[in-house]
């Protein structure tokens, strides 16, 4: 057989499912990898040499331990922390009868509706050692002069405040596993004379150890990649953290230094291709295990006298990590300026007037969320082909693909951002200043939390239910379309919620993309944060926040019903 | 340089070629605004060429508002839509170079500090010098010490550095930069982080021309409030963090006065700060009216207009600036790495 | 046993066969990374309207062939070939998928559909079929025809989650029947239900076989249910088919120790060839030397063993006559409805015997088994 034959042979036997679904993991591949070649490889390659100078320059920073120590504390911290909070959330809210409906099903999302930027910046406020709104309330009550009592620039605060970011993540993640969960392994626990806690250590959590390494590497994936918080929280602290060092690299002077700041995100690489591993690994090992309800609806743990106090922990928890920082926000928008007392008399709507009349902000507004719809849908959609085709192909070429989409967001959004400019901006694209510069960037550096919350959703998925279909005698396509999506849906409109809102109040590769023709909301927060017009932030934020909860709020009610009726038994 | 000699014979060619078109129509097309009466010959040609494109995309330092009223003033006089984004100094440079190196510059030009980066745009033929740009009349009698021919721009703005202090907390008590070295202002005062950009090294430059290099120890022995940019600086100012913003800027904190914030400036006479430089990009969609936009820069009404804020010195008015202000070409010999160490924080950069 | 697996029915009946397998081979790779073969070279045919039983124990390879058979799984060597057509082609990469062989398959799991309710769950091969597709109202009449066959009219509306697990299992047969295949596959569908329901669930299957005419491939690791459905059982070991032949001939005939011992119960006497002589063989045992039909493979002075099954041994206080008999000791007699099942002890032996009431009330007694219900088989 020669070699043409037997190419044709292999061709033959593709079908035009896997061809689509190849190439748009390609597009994919190629869309992540091709900018951030542009950037990336220039610093290492001096006169056609590989040149390695930067990783010896990243080494020979003089407090590079400093830096990592302070970077892998305040991310493993606030990982463990928001693992231990966010499964124990979903945990109340799927299996317990502490739950309160829409309440605890959506609110532990609100935190996330608020731009980084802007979260810390209400934490900012409400934290601060002096003059925090939260210190002037507590410090009367307790009877405390002077400072405190809560410093948010310090160890303890700015981990708070990742932790707040890192929580939505976990709880949609676990939440989705604990649902495809058989209630009956818990109720199995509780009839051998365990109590809801020791039920909760021993059973339920091993059950849904896969959700939570998906949430775990997220986890890392967006801890390492948070710049806002710590850009503004961390240096009064004393802290040093990577991606601002990052960002200081490449900003404080021209022309930038790329090569450290590159390699210093390649300790970054290395770390979350580690989780990965590991993760991928729990996957295949624990793919069939501990799942098999048929259609049994779970009936909700009774807690028994700690159903009060848990709920009022919940209840504290949001008020704490929404409320408050919403509230602050508000505050200091109606006030003008951030000040140490508030004069009620002199509150008045001039921010929040001048914010709505402001053309640029209007437009930038419609631009994100429209943006915001489009890119989440397409990225979630091709995420979901990208699954299935990794699932399919188990090892090599699948899991090549996977690392390709994956890997290159780790790096700062800003190397990226440039590296988009080279590829896109002029010849042959000329996308510059258009949106779909944004949308492509959008798309490739939201593919990692999209690929996530895909992967979960195919994961719960049972393998017969699509063999069924192809012996039905549909196509691949056909199975895909009538079958694997539907029953991926509950996990990907989690997914979609998620990119929408990261999406539509993106910072990072805005700063660079975005501009007179295509104005986004990230952009128009970063023109009036250098303007140090905290009021009109304020107002902006809650504008998001609120346009953004009118879109997830439903999706996120909806997919929960969808979730929540038998119709979201997956598993046969 | 052959190249830049290539790039400015084409802009002569192509301001040649727009006026033969513009002239028989008598104006551009759809553009209300006429060519004042009193321009001379080679200005009217590129007010034409300028209105044929019609439009001019800038990207500005300078703060929204004061880039909004000049880029209103502009329309209105010439007749030409003007749109621009507002920037940090770093994200301009970092933007402005990812573009020209594309091949496509979205902003026709810039109006960024002064750094390392305007050389460096200047020789990767990104930027065209103003001198060889067939600006009308350059530089028209502009003051010599604001030109900076190597470079090919000219200073057009001067965002001079003080104190901005709580009135509650320091009032009247804070005159000059040494007063903030009272202990009594210990862990009261908020420190603008310099390592966020390369910008602030003139001004600590000048710090240890002026004080010595003790200035800083002492200054970090105040165990000063490390805040991330001049905008949440001023805004813990108001809210009583601190009591001193060092370094402060004008413009940010007399918007917050304005709105009842307890915030006051003060400018010591030996200053220095940001100096606003146009840049012209080479591929510019609209070459002639960025020119035009430059000659206004330069003008006497332009450069009024945009130094109209408090906060911003104009290089044709010299009593709008400190008495002793040093240009940044002179505050050199303490590197960045020995003012961050000296003040005692972590090291960004080789 | 290759050559009890070449009499096949297609020779028989005239007809060509639905499957044909020929030297299907599926390697897996160990956790030591070591190769193994799931399925080992298995050849095999099956006739129309024929069922064909993979019996085996878990992890002989059964599942595996089945999921060969319907383009679930690649072997890695052989060819399948379906109602006549070469479906599967190692040496030409020939691979038709699953949805091209027009064949139906019921899932253990059964594989409903969730988000489908019963109505569109059945429906779904008669819309996905390329070809033929039905009309609306032809569609909807085929659904509820089968509907009515498997006994569930009423549950067209609900969704599967909503139904008990006899019911999904009644849908999924709907689903597998609905397209009216001559082949359907079947992966243990009756495993996970309860005994009652699991026997009534047989009896219509078979009667459903039967009034359809469709032919079968079953897997199951249930000898019982191999019994009742079979109209030939391929015995599964290792990858290997151990033996394949009518039920009848598995149980009364069984070709080695392994498939005794799988189906049915099997008394087993071991002991050294003494003699072999046309169609019987002789054995010396710890109860003397014992005469039976000869098995295969069989030489003097090898080691053997005689095998009986309980219902076959006579039981009595006096030494009966016949070549077959030994003194043993009955430890216990436990009443099982049909029959007493009693077990013995002889020569550190110990057997069960089933006998068909109370006629014996010693303890020390004789045991006979008639030679043509005692078979010999190596060792």
């Amino acid at each position: 057989m020669t070699a043409l034959t037997r190419v044709r042979d292999r061709l033959g036997a593709l079908t035009p499912f896997q061809v689509a679904g190849t190439l748009l993991a390609l597009a994919l591949g190629a869309l992540a990898v091709y900018p951030l070649a542009l950037v990336v490889i220039r610093p290492f390659v001096t006169d056609g040499r590989i040149d390695l100078a930067p990783i010896r320059d990243m080494l020979a920073q003089p407090d590079l331990v400093t830096l990592l120590w302070h970077t892998a504390a305040v991310v493993g911290a606030s990982g463990l922390a928001g693992l231990v909070i966010g499964s124990s959330l979903a945990w109340v809210n799927e299996r317990t009868d502490a739950r309160m409906g829409l309440l605890t099903d959506v609110v532990p999302l609100v935190p996330f509706l608020l731009p980084p930027i802007a979260g810390a910046i209400g934490w900012s406020l409400l934290g601060s050692e002096r003059s925090g709104y939260l210190n002037l309330a507590l410090r009367p009550l307790l009877g405390i002069e002077g400072t405190g009592p809560v410093d948010v620039h310090s160890w303890y605060g700015i981990i708070f405040v990742y932790t707040i970011y890192q929580v939505p993540y976990v709880f949609m993640i676990v939440s989705a596993g604990l649902r495809n969960t058989d209630p009956a392994l818990e109720e199995q626990s509780r009839m051998s004379g365990a109590g809801p806690l020791r039920t909760l250590r021993r059973i339920s959590l091993p059950a849904v150890r896969p959700s939570m390494g998906a949430a775990a590497l997220l986890m890392v994936w967006t801890g390492f990649g948070l710049f806002s918080i710590p850009a503004i929280l961390a240096p009064q602290a004393g802290l040093d953290i990577l991606s601002v060092r990052v960002v200081q690299l490449l900003s404080f002077t021209y022309p930038p230094e790329t090569g450290v700041a590159v390699a210093l995100n390649l300790v970054v690489m290395l770390v979350v291709t580690l989780v990965w591993y590991a993760q991928t690994r729990m996957l295949r090992s624990t793919r069939t295990a501990g799942i098999g309800g048929k259609g049994a609806r779970p009936r909700p743990m009774r807690l028994g006298r700690w159903r009060t106090p848990v709920r009022a922990a919940i209840v504290l928890y949001l008020a704490l990590t929404s409320v408050l920082p919403l509230g602050a926000l508000v505050l200091v928008s109606l006030t003008g300026f951030w000040s140490n007392t508030v004069d009620w008399s002199r509150l008045n709507l001039d921010a929040v007037v001048r914010t709505l009349t402001d053309t640029a902000t209007q437009e930038a507004l419609l631009n994100s969320l429209v943006l915001g719809v489009v890119c989440a849908t397409v990225g979630v959609l091709a995420a979901a082909v990208v699954s299935v085709l990794v699932r399919r192909s188990g090892r090599g070429a699948g899991m090549l693909v996977d690392a390709a989409i994956k890997f290159p967001p780790t790096l700062s959004h800003l190397v990226i951002a440039v590296g988009f400019v080279l590829a896109f901006s002029g010849a042959p694209f000329h996308l510059g200043g258009t949106l779909w510069i944004l949308m492509l960037a959008y798309i490739s550096l939201h593919m990692p939390q999209a690929t996530t919350a895909s992967d979960a959703a195919i994961s719960q998925v049972a393998p017969e239910l699509t063999d069924a279909s192809r012996i039905s005698g549909a196509g691949q396509s056909r199975t895909f379309r009538r079958i694997t999506l539907p029953l991926m849906t509950p996990g990907l409109l989690a997914g979609w919620a998620l990119l929408f809102v990261t999406i539509a109040g993106d910072i990072g590769a805005s700063a660079i993309l975005a501009g007179t023709g295509n104005e986004v909301v990230g952009f128009r927060i970063l023109e009036v944060f250098a303007n140090g017009d905290y009021a009109m932030l304020g107002a902006i934020s809650i504008i998001l926040t609120l346009a953004t909860s009118l879109v997830v709020l439903p999706v996120t009610w909806y997919a929960r019903r969808r979730g929540g009726s038998p119709l979201s038994r997956t598993q046969p | 340089m052959i190249s830049r000699l290539r790039l400015s014979a084409a802009a002569a060619l192509l301001l040649a070629a727009t006026a033969c078109g513009a002239g028989g129509s008598g104006g551009g097309t759809g553009v209300t605004s006429a060519v004042p009466a009193d321009a001379p010959p080679a200005l009217r040609t590129l007010i034409q060429a300028a209105q044929k494109e019609g439009e001019l995309v800038w990207y500005s330092v300078p703060a929204e508002n004061i880039a909004k009223a000049v880029s209103d003033d502009f329309a209105k006089k010439y007749g030409i839509k003007v749109k621009f984004i507002r920037l940090t100094s770093s994200d301009l440079a970092q933007r402005f170079a990812a573009e020209a190196e594309s091949g496509k510059p979205a902003a026709d030009l810039f109006v960024g500090s002064y750094t390392p980066f305007i050389p460096e745009a200047l020789s990767k033929g990104w930027t065209v010098k103003l001198a060889d740009a067939g600006i009308p009349d350059y530089p028209n009698g502009y003051p010599d010490k604001y030109l900076l021919p190597d470079d090919g721009t000219a200073v057009v703005q001067v965002q001079p550095s003080g104190i901005a202090v709580n009135s509650q907390e320091a009032g009247g008590a804070i005159k000059d930069w040494k007063d903030i070295l009272d202990p009594k202002w210990k862990g009261k005062v908020i420190l603008v982080d310099p390592r966020t950009s390369a910008a602030y090294t003139p001004f600590w430059n000048l710090i240890v021309k002026e004080y010595g290099e003790e200035f800083l120890t002492e200054l970090k022995a105040q165990d000063p409030i490390v805040a991330p940019g001049s905008a949440p600086a001023t805004q813990q100012l108001a809210a009583g963090e601190g009591a001193i913003v060092m370094p402060g800027v004008q413009s940010i904190a007399d918007d917050l006065k304005a709105k009842g914030a307890p915030v006051e400036y003060v400018q010591p006479e030996a200053s220095t700060g940001p100096e606003i430089v146009p840049g012209l990009a080479a591929k510019a969609v609209h070459p002639n009216a960025a020119r035009l936009f430059v000659h206004y820069l330069m003008s006497k009404e332009g450069n009024a207009r945009l130094n109209a804020m408090p906060g911003s010195g104009s290089p044709l008015d010299p009593a709008s600036l400190p008495a002793r202000y040093a240009f940044n070409r002179d505050l050199t010999g303490t590197t960045s790495e020995r003012i961050h160490t000296l003040l005692g924080l972590g090291e960004a950069g080789t | 046993m290759q050559t009890m697996a070449k009499t096949d029915l297609s020779q028989q009946t005239g007809e060509p066969p639905i499957v044909r397998l020929t030297g299907v081979r599926k390697n897996y790779r160990r956790v030591d990374r070591t190769l193994a073969a799931a399925v080992d070279g298995v050849s095999l045919e099956v006739a129309p309207a024929e069922i064909l039983v993979l019996l085996g124990p878990s992890g002989c390879g059964k599942t595996t062939l089945l999921r060969s058979i319907a383009g679930l799984e690649t072997p890695d060597d052989g060819t399948v070939e379906i109602a006549g057509q070469v479906v599967f082609d190692a040496a030409r990469r020939l691979d038709v998928p699953p949805e091209g062989r027009g064949l139906s398959m019921m899932f253990q799991s059964y594989a409903l559909w969730p988000h489908m309710s019963v109505f569109d769950n059945i429906a779904y091969p008669l819309r996905s079929r390329r070809g033929s597709r039905p009309g609306k109202d032809e569609l909807a009449g085929r659904v509820v025809e089968v509907l009515e066959l498997v006994g569930i009219p009423e549950l067209s509306r609900q969704f599967p989650g909503e139904m008990s697990g006899g019911q999904q299992q009644r849908v999924a047969l709907a689903r597998a029947l609905v397209a009216g295949d001559g082949l359907i596959l079947f992966d243990e569908p009756l495993s996970n239900v309860d005994a009652k329901v699991r026997e009534r669930l047989r009896v219509e299957l078979l009667a459903m076989q039967r009034r359809l005419g469709f032919a079968a491939v079953h897997v199951t690791h249930d000898q019982t249910e191999a019994m009742e459905l079979a109209t030939r059982i391929a015995v599964m070991r290792a990858g290997r088919v151990e033996q394949l032949g009518p039920p009848r001939e598995i149980y009364d005939r069984p070709a080695t120790r392994y498939v005794a011992g799988f189906v049915g119960i099997a008394n087993e006497v071991p002991g050294e060839v003494a003699g072999v002589d046309g169609r019987t063989a002789t054995v010396r045992t710890a109860y003397g030397t014992l005469t039976g039909v000869r098995g295969a493979g069989l030489e003097v002075g090898a080691g053997a063993v005689a095998i009986w099954r309980p219902e076959h041994g006579r039981m009595s206080e006096d030494e009966p006559g016949g070549p077959n008999r030994w003194r043993a000791r009955r430890r216990i007699s436990m009443f099982a409805g049909p029959h007493i099942e009693h077990h013995l002890d002889a020569e550190g032996l110990s057997s069960r015997l089933w006998s068909g009431g109370g006629d014996v009330t010693a303890d020390e007694v004789w045991i006979g088994v008639d030679p043509d219900r005692l078979l010999i088989l190596p060792a």
